[in-house]
């Protein structure tokens, strides 16, 4: 009697025992470093010594960042360069996962390929399309030589220096949406294709009325895929342009980087990460709200 | 684009302009995807000269192997690449061993707060790795743990579990409840039916789990980045970007190696399993 009532007890806790070390883990130490960071945005410490104790300032720290001219600047950045790469990336996408359904089983060794630029790490990415963009011996300038044109400074001038990184991203993003859609196309029934075909509808108004809004939820996911991915790229921007040339490629997340390890402002790189959390909250509502009888 | 089956019996010409279509998109999207690795895989087996030479030649003269015999020979190379596998390693197997008992739990019993614990565990896979550094940073040095395997190995692990418990929990739940003896009593009798019955059912679940969280570990570069300073803690990734910045005049063939170095475990990784991938991130975006 004594024993099974031990037992039942024993029972009942087995599930929190199972979720407890990663509740710990991830909910434990990411809302723990989130506190810290809020916490952080509201006070000031002294240059060099951030765990020294800090004077509470309000709201100060907000109101000198959203004054800053760096600080615009990199939410503006951020901005065009998400929009770029959600604009190409679902365009590529799209193209890249018609084609290998359309050619069925011939394509089937390129949807292994497909998803090679998502495998590799972001600094090796980087060094590649640094290379690829070169200056001096990069292969789109020999290409422009070869042809008795001009070589072009990619990353040093402003405008070309963000197309470059934003390629760059485009690349290392577009397998995965591209897997995406291919697997919404693969649960798309044939035979609402050979309905369409029978009442005479053409190739046009089947994809625009038949494809893409049975597509909608994996349409949804890849360009949720790329927004999110972007908003908070560090891994290939950092290593191709470390933020230049002078501030045109600067991310928020690079920005806030910076703050916090090169000017030692952990204050001012807490309120950039409060600001890029509740941008990927709002984005967050934006699509769920957008999709909300897709996904 | 119009479905190639169904006008294939009607209409033969139309069916082959489609077909062609097809192959010149994928033919141009192959173009974009491969000429950056293309180019520098290329360029591993130049020499700096040749690397300037115009017109441009995508291949190199001669076939050496001196960049990476260079790369391969360099005495803290060892250390690089003992740091990246021991890292990966351990995070792997420490997210395969944490992640079974949750997603078993919430696939197959019925518990107070399930729903908000299953939230506390989903909503970080919204926060980006970048946005926690800055606090993280923070908390390992407070805690003395700045240089050290602990940071890097905890900071991995929990950045990996949300994704591992998702997956596993998916297939668990795919996996009918006849199949075990769900009346166990004790942890011992859960134990074996986990390792017994679970894992073996759901092998692909795992290696899809194994494949992303060796992937994320490998790659990892915000974090090593951050939380480590010395240069016996360096990554490959670590020493990839390191490398790129250090050199004074670029030797692009040995930067070039450097990279295609650290890439080639990962993609055969890849593609000894590639199946079992492709098909998982199909099936996940399915659910």
């Amino acid at each position: 009697m004594k024993t099974s009532l031990f037992h039942k007890r024993r029972k009942n806790l087995m599930p929190y025992l199972m979720v407890i070390p990663t509740i710990l883990l991830v909910t434990g130490v990411l809302g723990y470093a989130i506190l810290i960071a809020l916490k952080d945005s509201f006070y000031k410490y002294p240059l060099l010594s951030f765990n020294a104790k800090g004077t509470f300032v309000g709201f100060d720290n907000y109101a000198k960042l959203l004054a800053d001219y760096n600080f615009q600047n990199a939410v503006g950045v951020t901005f065009i360069f998400v929009f770029g790469t959600v604009l190409l990336g679902i365009i590529l996408s799209f193209i890249l996962a018609l084609s290998i359904y359309h050619l069925k089983n011939k394509a089937r060794i390129f949807r292994t390929l497909t998803l090679i630029p998502y495998l590799i790490s972001g600094v090796a990415a980087a060094i590649m399309w640094r290379f690829l963009f070169n200056g001096e011996v990069g292969f789109i300038n020999h290409v422009i030589r070869t042809l008795g044109g001009t070589p072009i400074s990619w990353l040093s001038n402003r405008y070309l220096a963000l197309m470059v990184v934003t390629l760059a991203n485009v690349w290392k993003m577009f397998p995965m949406s591209t897997m995406l859609l291919l697997a919404g196309l693969q649960v798309i029934d044939p035979d609402i294709y050979d309905a369409a075909t029978v009442d005479g509808s053409n190739w046009h108004s089947t994809f625009f009325k038949i494809t893409l809004p049975l597509l909608g939820s994996y349409l949804a996911t890849s360009l949720i895929w790329l927004t999110f991915g972007s908003f908070n790229m560090f891994n290939i921007i950092y290593p191709l342009t470390s933020g230049g040339p002078n501030r045109a490629t600067e991310v928020m997340a690079i920005y806030m980087y910076d703050l916090a390890f090169q000017h030692l402002d952990f204050s001012s790189a807490s309120v950039v990460m409060i600001f890029l959390l509740m941008l990927n909250l709002g984005f967050s509502i934006f699509y769920s709200r957008i999709f909300r009888n897709k996904v | 684009m119009p479905n190639s089956k169904t006008h294939a019996g009607a209409n033969p010409a139309y069916h082959r302009i489609a077909n062609l279509i097809a192959w010149t998109f994928l033919t141009l999207m192959m173009v974009w995807l491969f000429l950056p690795l293309i180019w520098s895989v290329t360029t591993t087996f130049k020499t700096a000269i040749e690397t300037y030479r115009v017109p441009v030649k995508i291949l190199p003269e001669n076939l050496s192997f001196h960049n990476y015999i260079k790369i391969l020979t360099d005495a803290s190379f060892p250390r690089y690449l003992f740091n990246t596998v021991y890292l990966t390693v351990i995070t792997t197997l420490l997210t395969v061993i944490i992640s079974i008992w949750p997603a078993y739990a919430f696939s197959r019993m019925k518990f107070k707060f399930q729903h908000i614990l299953l939230l506390f565990i989903m909503i970080p896979r919204l926060i980006p790795r970048i946005s926690v550094t800055i606090p993280l940073y923070k908390i390992i040095v407070s805690a003395g743990l700045l240089n050290t395997y602990t940071a890097l190995i905890i900071t991995y692990t929990m950045t990996s579990l949300p994704f591992a418990v998702w997956i596993l929990s998916g297939v668990f739940q795919s996996i009918p409840k006849e199949i075990e003896d769900s009346a166990f009593v004790d942890g011992a009798q859960l134990i074996q039916t986990m390792f017994r019955i679970m894992i073996p059912i759901a092998s692909s679940g795992v290696v899809t789990v194994i494949i992303f969280t060796v992937r994320e570990a490998w790659n990892e570069f915000p974090f090593v980045l951050s939380f480590t300073n010395s240069a016996t803690m360096r990554t490959l990734p670590y020493q990839l970007y390191m490398f790129r910045d250090t050199l004074g005049i670029e030797d692009w063939p040995l930067i070039n190696t450097f990279a295609i170095v650290t890439i080639i475990p990962i993609l055969v990784v890849y593609f000894i399993f590639s199946k079992k991938v492709t098909s998982g991130i199909i099936q996940g975006a399915l659910k």
